[in-house]
Formats: structure tokens, sequence, C-alpha cells
């Protein structure tokens, strides 16, 4: 069946986001949602994560789902530690070796093996990140929507975290919904790329991607193809 | 960083020397004990009074009566502080209030009390009326500084609402509430004391300051105030403490 | 703030320098400070006859408060001051240089209030009593008066000093918010006068003399030290003033009563009338007691030698 919108309305003040828009995802992969910044794809993932109310529309097959949100922001709690913050959504029903189990692979999965008793001021921007990685994985989710959260940082960082989060997702392949405006991300990670643009919001573009992340090698001309009808999609 | 550290202690050290030069140079100039004793009669003074025999019921009154005024404000301030914080209809109720509590003068809250209350109870609530404003304000604030963001990304991931008001509300209220305690302790241990002068319960330091005016004893009064004086720091330290320990997680 | 600074200040500069050398001048301004009661009433006489001479060189003021007296005896500016004698004790023992010339006022003081089932010292216990201020001689006297009755003032009987002031007392007694108090003649009076439910219910001067046999040497006549040296005269001329005033009102207490309303002293002459008597108006020279006064003293530093500064006035506290 899979995960739709259909028929979505929703105007902010004055100015009409999405008529009668309608998306699907498949289920067990990558999808990734391309778009010009602040195009209105971060009220899409809100409007899925129930933090916005749409005007009008359905969603189907997202009510049994459970899901995980990394933001843009690390958005970790400052007074607790690596380990405390990856604990803080694991649910306390679960005995605590368990979860400390849980923790401590996923800390491991995202390199932070010494820093799991540090607090969020004293590590770097990155770091904060990969944390808020692995607590989206260590919630036992069904799906992980994911807000443009390697915007502003350097190409080095953002391989490397690109990297941590493809070794988990190889492990544990979860639907995830990825927002960017960045169409090299959206080459690394995405099964199926929807471009979306104008105003109100409709898709410009679809394509998808049938080779394993972990041998996508972008900058060959295979990969160029797609990075120019991408870039034709965002900009016409 | 060690050297700035022990340079500024060095600072300050050289300053209370200084202050205490200018106090004998003073009480010289002048040469009467009823305007500036001088500072060694008064300090052996002060060490004396810890030697008398209801020096501990005496300070452990008036201790008692500012812990008493403390926990209660504290109790009330943080609990009215959260729903205020919380719920903008009580928060503008309550605003008035606090306005004219910070604002009121303590000595017309003590004359008030004393019509109404008994000589021992009196300082507790002028303790009490002068610092919840405090607590309550800081407390307020605290709400107010709770990262929505935060908040929100705990909704998503379904965390209830006792272990967010637990660990994203409460830990981000705390350091408010610790500096709110902090001013207030100041300003409370100043209040009970003139409340204790006017009231004049059994033992309480206020009450024998008095004393020591009314029998004319000015290195007495000095010496009790210094007591005084050791014993708000005691307890300012006593909350800078707490705050260190609770407030690690800040750069 | 700055004033309380500078003018002790000007004052030390001027003591220090000047006071050896002050040759006192007749035309220099002699300021007598008295208590708006008793001491007032007795010299009444005398602050009238005061004010028909034009340029006259004395000047009486009428202060509310023994505090506000014993303020101008520390710096100075009374030279001749009526307080209570405990108070006058502290000052010349803790150095300040003022001599006992007289007791112009003695035993004044009530307990008084609505509460009518008193009738002995024993019904007192468990009571609240207000009392003006702690250690003042209404406070230390009425303790001892306790004690001879076999009353613990600290645990049988609640003591309250929560009316700092005789007139907050006095209005707190009228407004029966405090159902006992100890306060002095003439306000009992005046209490008594504009609420008839209170009664005056022990006499302490009269309690007092059935315990001891001395009198009760309730308020002193100081002046300034050095005027006992440098203006014999002058200060011969104020004692005989105020003797003859004392001797005066009780004399002649209706016209004493138009006096003391006129001087704003109390408000009706029928008040004023009552008051008299019962001030207990006696101008004594104090070096033709001193040996009662001392005893009188000798009472609360048995209490508790602070009361009246730590030790008895050697013979030079008597002039």
């Amino acid at each position: 069946m899979g995960l739709q919108i259909n028929n979505l309305y929703k105007s902010y003040n004055d100015l009409l986001l999405f008529s009668n828009f309608s998306i699907d995802f498949s289920e067990g992969n990558i999808t990734c949602i391309l778009g010009p910044s602040g195009g209105g794809k971060t009220t899409l993932l809100n409007i899925i994560a129930g933090i916005v109310e749409p005007d009008s529309g359905s969603m189907e097959g997202f009510n049994s789902k459970v899901l995980s949100y990394i933001f843009q922001d690390p958005r970790l709690l400052p007074w607790k530690t690596v380990r405390g913050n990856i604990e803080f959504v694991l649910p306390h029903s679960q005995p605590y070796s368990k979860r400390e189990t849980v923790t401590n692979s996923l800390i491991k999965l995202v390199e932070l093996d010494g820093f799991v008793d540090y607090y969020p001021s004293q590590l770097s921007g990155g770091m904060r990140q990969r944390v808020s990685i692995a607590r989206a994985f260590a919630y036992p989710s069904d799906l992980i929507l994911m807000d443009e959260p390697l915007k502003g940082l350097d190409v080095k960082l953002k391989m490397s975290l690109l990297r941590s989060f493809i070794k988990i997702w190889q492990g544990d392949r979860r639907t995830v919904i990825f927002v960017t405006h960045d169409v090299d991300e959206a080459l690394m990670l995405g099964d199926n790329i929807i471009v979306l643009g104008n105003l109100p919001i409709e898709i410009k573009e679809k394509v998808s991607i049938n080779i394993e992340k972990h041998k996508r090698n972008i900058g060959s001309d295979y990969f160029q193809n797609f990075r120019d009808e991408l870039h034709n999609a965002l900009n016409h | 960083m060690k050297i700035s550290t022990n340079r500024y202690k060095l600072i300050s050290f050289a300053a209370v020397i200084i202050l205490l030069f200018l106090w004998k140079g003073l009480a010289l100039y002048f040469d009467s004990d009823f305007i500036l004793p001088h500072p060694e009669r008064t300090l052996v003074k002060t060490l004396t009074l810890f030697g008398e025999s209801q020096f501990l019921l005496i300070v452990g009154a008036t201790t008692l009566r500012g812990v008493l005024g403390f926990i209660i404000s504290l109790l009330f301030g943080i609990v009215l502080g959260i729903i205020a914080g919380v719920s903008c209809d009580f928060n503008a109720f309550i605003k008035p209030i606090l306005v004219v509590l910070r604002s009121t003068p303590v000595i017309a809250i003590i004359l008030l009390a004393l019509i109404w209350l008994n000589a021992s109870s009196v300082p507790v609530f002028i303790a009490i009326l002068t610092m919840f404003p405090f607590i309550c304000t800081n407390t307020i604030d605290g709400i107010r500084s709770v990262d929505r963001q935060l908040v929100e990304m705990a909704w998503v991931y379904k965390i209830s609402r006792f272990h967010i008001a637990k660990e994203v509300y409460l830990p981000a209220i705390m350091p408010f509430i610790i500096s709110g305690a902090s001013s207030a302790m100041g300003i409370g241990w100043r209040a009970i004391i003139i409340g204790e002068v006017l009231s004049q319960p059994r033992y309480g330091i206020g009450t024998v300051m008095q004393s020591a005016q009314t029998f004319l004893n000015v290195d007495a009064v000095i010496a009790w105030t210094i007591i005084a004086v050791l014993l708000s720091y005691v307890f300012e330290q006593i909350i800078r403490s707490i705050e260190k320990r609770i407030v690690i997680w800040r750069d | 703030m700055l004033m309380r600074i500078i003018f002790p200040l000007l004052l030390a500069v001027n003591l220090i320098f000047f006071g050896c050398q002050h040759q006192p001048k007749q035309t220099d301004t002699i300021t007598i400070a008295t208590l708006k009661g008793p001491s007032a009433m007795g010299m009444i006489k005398f602050i009238d006859s005061l004010s028909t001479v034009s340029d006259s060189h004395i000047k009486v003021e009428i202060l509310n408060e023994p505090i506000q007296i014993r303020k101008m005896v520390i710096d100075g500016t009374a030279d001749f001051a009526i307080l209570p004698t405990t108070m006058a004790a502290i000052l010349y023992n803790k150095g300040i240089d003022y001599r006992l010339l007289a007791i112009p006022v003695w035993g004044t003081l009530y307990l008084f209030g609505n509460d009518t089932s008193i009738t002995q010292w024993e019904h007192l216990r468990g009571k609240r009593i207000n009392v003006m201020a702690k250690g003042m001689t209404p406070d230390v006297l009425f303790r001892y008066l306790l004690m001879q009755h076999g009353l613990d003032p600290d645990n049988d009987v609640t003591l309250d000093y929560s009316f700092p002031t005789h007139i907050d007392l006095a209005n707190a007694v009228a407004a029966e918010q405090a159902k006992l108090g100890v306060i002095s003649e003439p306000l009992v009076s005046l209490v008594m006068q504009r609420n008839t439910k209170v009664k005056s219910i022990f006499d302490l001067n009269a309690e007092w003399n059935k315990v001891l046999d001395i009198p009760i040497a309730q308020t002193a006549f100081i002046v300034k030290g050095e005027l006992t040296k440098n203006s014999k005269e002058l200060v011969e001329k104020v004692m005989q003033s105020y003797h003859y005033s004392t001797q005066w009102v009780n004399q002649y207490p209706d016209s004493a009563a138009n006096l003391i309303v006129k001087y704003n002293i109390l408000p009706n002459n029928q008040v004023a009338a009552n008051a008299i008597p019962r001030s207990n108006l006696h101008f004594v020279r104090a070096n033709t007691i001193s040996a009662q006064i001392d005893s009188y003293l000798n009472i609360f530093y048995q209490m508790s030698p602070d009361i009246i500064g730590g030790k008895l006035p050697d013979e030079n506290f008597y002039q």
C-alpha cells in the first residue's frame, strides 16, 4: 500500500503552499525530496510528523508508523551527556541493560566511542549532529524524517556523516524521507529522488537510482546525467 | 589561568586591608566610641560574642527563621512561577502582585506585619514576602526560556508529559531558580534582621542588636552586624556551591 | 545620609580643637530638651515665662521620645536634658559628660488596659503585655515587679514590643489592639478619657513601694558637665526656675492645666487636671538624695549591669 499523501491543501498567512498536492513514498527505501531552500519542504515533513496541521487532505499508511526526526539543528538536551541524550528517547519500560546495549552500539556506529560522557557544549557541530542521528536510530521507529541535517556543514564533514548514516542504514533499513536542497546529497542517499518546486508546490521530476549506496561514485559520468537532470528540474 | 585567579584574589584581599586601615584612620580622627569604634576593639568584641552563652540560641533562632522563610518562598515561588510560566492568564494575574511586593519598602511591610503577627513570626513573614517575588519571577523567566525546539523534539519522539517536564523543563529552569534563590538570600537575611529589630522576638540577632543600641554598646552593634554579614555570606556560598554542582553542563 | 557623617565630623572637629578653650558666652543660646509628658508639665510655668521674655537666650525643645533627647545629648546640642534616669546613667558611664542635677519626676508608670479580670499579679500569668521598648525604664521596672511576684518575665508572661513608641502603644491600647500595656502618665489619663473601657490596673509606683523602701527616681534632669564648671550661675538659675515651676504646677493645677493645653502637651484641660496629681512631680536636687538614686539604679544593676551602662555611676555624676 505504501505511504501516501493525497489532495493536500496548506497555506501560511496568505501564501498558498500546497494546493491539491499528492505524493507517495515507498517503504524500506530512502526517498529524497529535493527542492530549493525555504521552499516549504520542511512544512511537508512537519505535516507528516504531526507538528503542523494541514488545511485539508488525507494521509494513508502513516497512522501506524512510529517516527524519528533528525532536525536541521541537533536539538540535544544541553544537560545530558551523549549517552543521556540517546537514552532519553528509549522507552522507560525497557530494562536498563537493554537500553544500554542499544545506546552503546549506536554510539559505536556513529564513531563517538570516546565521547560517551561528554556534554553537547563540549562537542563540535558535526559530533552533535551524529548524536542526533544515533538518537533517531536508537528510537524504535518505522520511519525516519530528516530535514536538511547537513546544511551548513563543510564538505568533509558532510561526507563523513553521510557515510555514517549509510553504514547504519544498511544494517537497519527503515523508511527514510530526507529533505535537502543539495543535489549531491540526494545522489548519494536517495533511492527515489522527487524534485519539488514552484508555488503552490508541485512535483517537477521523479528519479530512481538502483545502485547500492556504498557503491555509488557520484563523480562518474553516469551520475552526471542524473545531476544534470536534477539541476534542470530544480531550475525551471 | 591560575595566575589570573591568584592575582584577583590578591587584589580583593588588598581591598579589605585598605578598608580596615581606613576604618582605623577614621576611628582615630573621630575619637568617639559613638561615632566609630576602633576596628580592633570591634573585632575582639565579635570574637567574644562567639563565647557568649546564648550565642548559639540567638544565631540559631535567626538562622532557623531564615531557612524556614527561604523554604516556604522556594515552594510557593516555584509552584506559582511554573503555573504563571505556563498559563498566560495566571501570569497576567500575578504580575501586579509581584511588582507591588518587589517595590514596597520593607519597612512598610514590617509595620503591617507587626500588627497582624506575633513577634517570632514577623521576621519569617517579612522574609517570605521579600524573597518570594525573586524566586517566582525567576521561575517564570526560566519557563519562558525553555527551548521550544527541544520540547518539539521530545514531542515528536513521543516522550511522556511527565518526562518532558522532568527532563526538558526542570533542568532548563534550574539555573534561573538558583539565580533567584541567590538574590533572594541576600535580601532575605537583611529583611529578617530588620524584622527582628522591630518585633523583638526572644532570641534573634536583630533583638540583641536593638538591645545593644538601647544600652549604647556601639561596638556590640557593629559586632553583631559582622556576624549577620557572615551568616548571609555562608548561605550565599552554599547556594553558589549547589549551583556549581547542578549546572556543570554549562560551558 | 551625608548630613549624618558631616555633622559629627564637624562636631568632632569642634570638640577636638576648640573644646578645651571654649568660653561660654552669655549670649549663646542654651537649649533645654524635655519630654512631652510629666517633665514638660512640671516645667510648664518656666516654659511660659521664657516665652514672655523677648530676647531670651534659653530655648526649650519638647520632644516625643527619649531616644530623640538621647541623640541631642550625644551630639551635644542639648545643654540641659530630661530623660529616664537609667538612660542618664548609661550616657554618663559611656563617657558622655552630662551630670545629674535633680530628679523632677518620680514614678509615673501604670499597667493599664481593658482586661478587667486582672486584680492580682498572679492573674497576669500567660497574658500578653505590651511594653514600649526593651531595656528602657518601663520594661525593666515592670520586669522587676513581675519577678517580685514570682513571675518569670520571659516564660510566664509574653512581653510584646511591637509598638516601639509611647504614642503607638497608647493608640494601640485605646484601640484595644493591645489589651494590657505599661505606660506613663499623662498618656494613661489621655487614653482612659478616650476609651472608657480602659482602666488603670496596677499603679506601678505604689506596687514598687509595697516591695521596696526606695522611691522610683524615674526621670533625670541632667546638664552638660562643662556648664557645671564654667556656668555655675546659669545652672543654678535654671534649677531654681524649674523647681519653682514644679511647685507652682502642684499648687495651681487648674492654671497649670491651661498652660499645658496652651503649649500642646495635652489636648484638653480635663485630662491635664487629672494627670497632674498622678504625675508625681517633685523637684529634688540630686546631691541631697544621691544615696537613694544610687540604690534605685542598683536594683537594675542587679538585674543586668547593661541596663545602666555596665556600672554604678561614680560620685561625680551627682551635682
